[in-house]
C-alpha cells in the first residue's frame, strides 16, 4: 500500500516539511474531506478564528482523483467555515486535483498567514513558496492567465483577498464555492496554488482498475441522466419540474411558484443560449454550458445559480444571470450564498428594515453592487458579510434562508422535507449535497418516495448523507451517483403499478435502512452497480466492501459533527428559519413546511447520537474514531 | 381540454412545448402522443413524471383529467 504524500506549508515561516500520513489513518479515513477533517480536529486549538494565525486548510485529493476512473478529476478544501463557525468543506472539478498528484503531491496542511501576498507552486512531490505582489488584485481569470500555461491553478479573486464571509476559490472555470474558502485563502495572503508534474498516480491493481473503468464509463455512457439529460440541459435541466413542484426558490423563499420559469429553464437555454457544453478532465458527463458573453465565449451557469441569481430574485433573464454569474467568478463569489444573500437583502428593503441598495424590481445596479460586495465598498461591506449576519444586525432571522449561518441552495424544503432534514442537519450549513441529496428521492430522481412526509426520512437522509460523504471522500464527482440508477428504472410508468409499489416500498423502508446505517458491513458483496469499492481496492490495495465504504461516510460524517460540537455549534444550530418550518410555501397544502421537530429525534436516534445531538461513545467506537478529540 | 406541456427531451421530439387537445384520461394523452409525434415520443411520454396541477401524480395514483387540466410531463432530468 503506497501512502498518500502530504506537505505541511507554513506561511508564516516559510517552513515548508512532509505530513505524514499514518496507515491507520489511510485505512481510516482514506482522502477527500474525510481524512481532512480528522486532520482538521488534530491541528486546530478549539475556538480559533478562522481567519486568524492558527487557521489551518487541507487542501486534498482522495485515492481515486486522477486515476482515469470516470469523473474523479476533485480535490477538497477543508477548513474552518467562515460563516458557520463549524467544519468547511468545498469539493472542485477542473483539472488542479489531478495535477497536484501528478506533481507528486496528494494533500497541503497549509497553516499560519505570511505577511506579504503569495502563491505555492507544487512540481516534483516540492512546494515552492513565490512573492505574488504582481497577481494580488487581479481577477481570477487574469490571474490564471499570468500563471505558466502547464500548470494546474487554483486562485482567489477579490472577493477573498477582502474576506468576503462567502468568498469562493476557482480552478479553470470550476468552483470550489461554499463556506468562504477563499476568504481563509485570502487570509493567508495565499492568491494561488499551480501545480504540475509527470508523476505516476500509483495504482495496486492496474489492470483490475483498467476492468472497472471501462464497465464504468459505460455505464455512465448508456445512463439516460448521465449521457443524455445532464450533457444535453445541463444541472438546469431540473429548472422546469422543480418549479412545476414548488421546489424553485421564489422571491427569497417566499412564494411557491414563478411564472416566467419556462424563461430561465434548462431547455430555454439550450435552446438560446448554449454554444457547447463541456467537461472536467476524464469526465464522460460533460454537463458544463458554455455561452457567449459580449462575444467572448464564457462558463455558462448551473441550476443553483439560475435559481437564486433568476426566480429568487424575480429575476426571469438568461442575459443577466449569465452575466452576474460570470462576474462572480472573476470576482470570486459564491453564487449560492450570494444569491441567498441578495434576496434576504431584497426583502429586508420591501418591509422597510433596512435599506442595503438592493431591491427586488431594481436589478440594473447589481452589477455594482457585486463589485462592491468583493471590494468591501459602501453597503457591499455588509452584504458580505452573508444573510445570517445581517439577520444577527437588522432582524428578520425568521426568514433568512439558511442553517448554521450558511445559505440555502436552489431548493425550497418545504417541497422535499428530506432535503430540509439535510439542510438543517448538514455539518457545513445548508447544503444540498453535504445535506445527502434528498430531493434525488423526493422529486428529481426515478424512483420517487413521497416528497412531504416525514416517514422513513431520516434513515434515508443519513444513508444518503453516508454515500455523498465515502463519494467526495474517494475523490470522486457527485454527480457518477446519477448512473447507480439503472435505465430499467426511468423506463417504468410513473403511474403504474411497479411504480406505485416501489415508492410504498421506499416510503416504508425506515426500519431497513436504519439498520443498514448501523451495521453497513453486512453489505459484503462488490456489484457493477456500486463500481466505487471495488476501484478504490484495486488503487490502494485495501480490501473494500459497499459496506466498507459507506462506512467512510458514516466516520466523515461523525468527524465533522465533533468539529462543529467541539467549535461550539450545538442542537440549537441543526435548524431552518420559521418561514421553512412554520410557513406553508403553498396555503393550498396543509404540509407544505419542513416538519423538523419530527424527523429530528429520528436523525439523531439513526445516527446514534443522543437527545441533544451528539454521538454516544460506542458510536464513536463503533467508527474507530473515539480517541478524535472533541 | 387540458393543456398538455413537454419538457426536455419530449420537447425535442415532438417539435412542440404544449398543445391543447381532447383527452379525458392520462391514456388518452398517450395516444394523442403517439399517433401525432410516433412512437419513441409515446414511449418516451408514458414513462415520464406526470404532473398536474402542480402535483406529481406518482403519489395520488389517478387517471381521469378535468377540463383546463395543467399536464406536464418530464423526461429524466438532472440537477446540480
Amino acid at each position: 500500500m503506497r501512502l498518500p504524500k502530504y506537505l505541511d506549508i507554513n506561511l508564516s515561516t516559510g517552513e515548508i516539511r512532509p505530513y505524514p500520513i499514518s496507515q491507520d489513518y489511510f485505512s481510516n479515513f482514506l482522502g477527500g474531506k474525510t481524512l481532512a477533517s480528522r486532520i482538521l480536529l488534530d491541528e486546530t486549538p478549539q475556538g480559533f478564528d478562522p481567519l486568524g494565525p492558527q487557521s489551518v486548510m487541507i487542501i486534498n485529493t482522495g485515492p481515486l482523483s486522477g486515476t482515469g476512473v470516470p469523473a474523479s478529476g476533485r480535490f477538497n478544501v477543508t477548513c474552518k467555515n467562515v460563516l458557520t463557525g463549524g467544519i468547511a468543506s468545498s469539493n472542485c472539478g477542473g483539472n488542479f486535483g489531478i495535477k497536484m498528484r501528478r506533481a507528486g503531491i496528494d494533500g497541503l496542511v497549509i497553516r499560519g498567514q505570511s505577511k506579504e501576498p503569495v502563491y505555492i507552486e507544487l512540481k516534483g512531490g516540492k512546494a515552492i513558496i513565490h512573492p505574488a505582489q504582481d497577481l494580488w488584485g487581479l481577477d481570477t481569470e487574469k490571474t490564471q492567465e499570468k500563471l505558466p500555461r502547464e500548470y494546474g491553478k487554483v486562485v482567489i479573486g477579490p472577493a477573498g483577498e477582502n474576506l468576503v464571509r462567502y468568498a469562493c476559490m476557482v480552478s479553470q472555470e470550476r468552483v470550489a464555492g461554499r463556506c468562504g474558502v477563499g476568504a481563509v485563502m485570502g487570509s493567508k495572503k495565499l492568491k494561488a496554488i499551480i501545480a504540475f508534474g509527470v508523476a505516476e498516480i500509483a495504482v495496486d491493481n492496474s489492470q483490475g482498475l483498467d476492468k472497472v473503468t471501462k464497465n464504468w464509463t459505460q455505464e455512465i455512457r448508456n445512463n439516460v441522466l448521465t449521457s443524455e439529460a445532464m450533457p444535453r440541459y445541463g444541472t438546469m435541466g431540473f429548472l422546469n419540474k422543480g418549479a412545476a413542484l414548488g421546489l424553485l426558490p421564489v422571491k427569497n423563499f417566499s412564494q411557491s411558484s414563478f411564472a416566467q420559469a419556462e424563461e430561465i429553464s434548462g431547455e430555454t437555454y439550450a435552446e438560446n443560449h448554449l454554444t457547447r457544453n463541456y467537461g472536467c478532465v476524464g469526465c464522460p458527463i460533460r454537463c458544463g454550458r458554455r455561452q457567449k458573453l459580449n462575444g467572448k465565449e464564457v462558463k455558462g451557469p448551473e441550476y443553483e445559480t439560475v435559481g437564486l441569481l433568476g426566480s429568487n430574485l424575480l429575476n426571469s433573464s438568461f442575459k443577466k444571470i449569465g452575466n452576474w454569474n460570470y462576474q462572480a467568478d472573476l470576482l470570486g463569489l459564491d453564487t449560492i450564498s450570494l444569491g441567498g444573500t441578495l434576496g434576504f437583502a431584497m426583502e429586508l428593503k420591501e418591509r422597510e428594515i433596512a435599506d442595503l441598495g438592493v431591491s427586488y424590481g431594481n436589478l440594473e445596479n447589481l452589477h455594482e453592487v457585486l463589485e462592491g460586495i468583493a471590494l468591501r465598498r459602501g453597503k457591499g461591506d455588509e452584504l458580505a458579510q452573508g444573510s445570517a449576519w445581517l439577520a444577527g444586525k437588522y432582524g428578520g432571522q425568521e426568514f433568512a434562508p439558511h442553517s448554521k449561518g450558511m445559505e440555502m441552495a436552489a431548493y425550497d424544503p418545504r417541497r422535499s422535507v428530506g432535503l430540509g432534514l439535510g439542510y438543517a442537519t448538514s455539518n457545513r450549513g445548508a447544503c444540498h449535497l453535504n445535506g445527502g441529496y434528498m430531493v434525488f428521492l423526493e422529486a428529481l430522481g426515478p424512483l420517487n418516495i413521497d416528497p412531504q412526509t416525514p416517514k422513513s426520512k431520516a434513515a434515508l437522509t443519513v444513508l444518503m448523507q453516508n454515500l455523498m460523504e465515502a463519494i467526495s471522500a474517494s475523490g470522486m464527482c457527485l454527480f457518477t451517483s446519477m448512473s447507480l440508477f439503472p435505465n430499467a428504472l426511468h423506463k417504468l410508468r410513473p403511474t403504474g403499478k411497479v411504480m406505485g409499489i416501489l415508492a410504498k416500498v421506499m416510503g416504508s423502508s425506515g426500519k431497513i435502512v436504519g439498520a443498514l446505517n448501523k451495521r453497513p458491513e453486512i453489505l459484503v458483496l462488490n456489484t457493477k452497480m456500486m463500481p466505487y469499492p471495488k476501484a478504490l481496492e484495486y488503487v490502494t490495495g485495501v480490501k473494500m466492501t459497499p459496506g466498507r465504504f459507506l462506512a467512510f461516510g458514516a466516520r466523515g460524517y461523525n468527524l465533522e459533527r465533533i468539529f462543529n460540537l467541539r467549535e461550539g455549534l450545538t442542537k440549537e444550530d441543526d435548524a431552518l428559519g420559521k418561514r421553512m418550518t412554520q410557513e406553508r410555501q403553498d396555503p393550498r397544502v396543509h404540509d407544505s413546511v419542513v416538519p423538523l421537530d419530527k424527523m429530528l429525534p429520528d436523525y439523531y436516534h439513526c445516527r446514534g447520537w443522543d437527545q441533544e445531538g451528539v454521538p454516544f461513545p460506542k458510536t464513536l467506537a463503533r467508527l474507530g474514531i473515539n480517541d478524535a478529540k472533541g | 381540454m387540458p393543456r398538455v406541456k413537454y419538457y426536455g427531451e419530449l420537447r425535442r421530439i415532438t417539435g412542440s412545448s404544449q398543445e391543447v387537445f381532447e383527452a379525458q384520461t392520462v391514456k388518452e394523452v398517450m395516444l394523442h402522443i403517439k399517433r401525432q409525434h410516433g412512437l419513441e415520443a409515446y414511449n418516451i411520454a408514458s414513462t415520464s413524471s406526470l404532473v398536474v396541477n402542480g402535483q406529481n401524480w406518482l403519489f395520488t395514483r389517478q387517471s381521469k383529467l378535468e377540463a383546463n387540466d395543467d399536464v406536464q410531463l418530464f423526461p429524466p432530468v438532472g440537477g446540480g
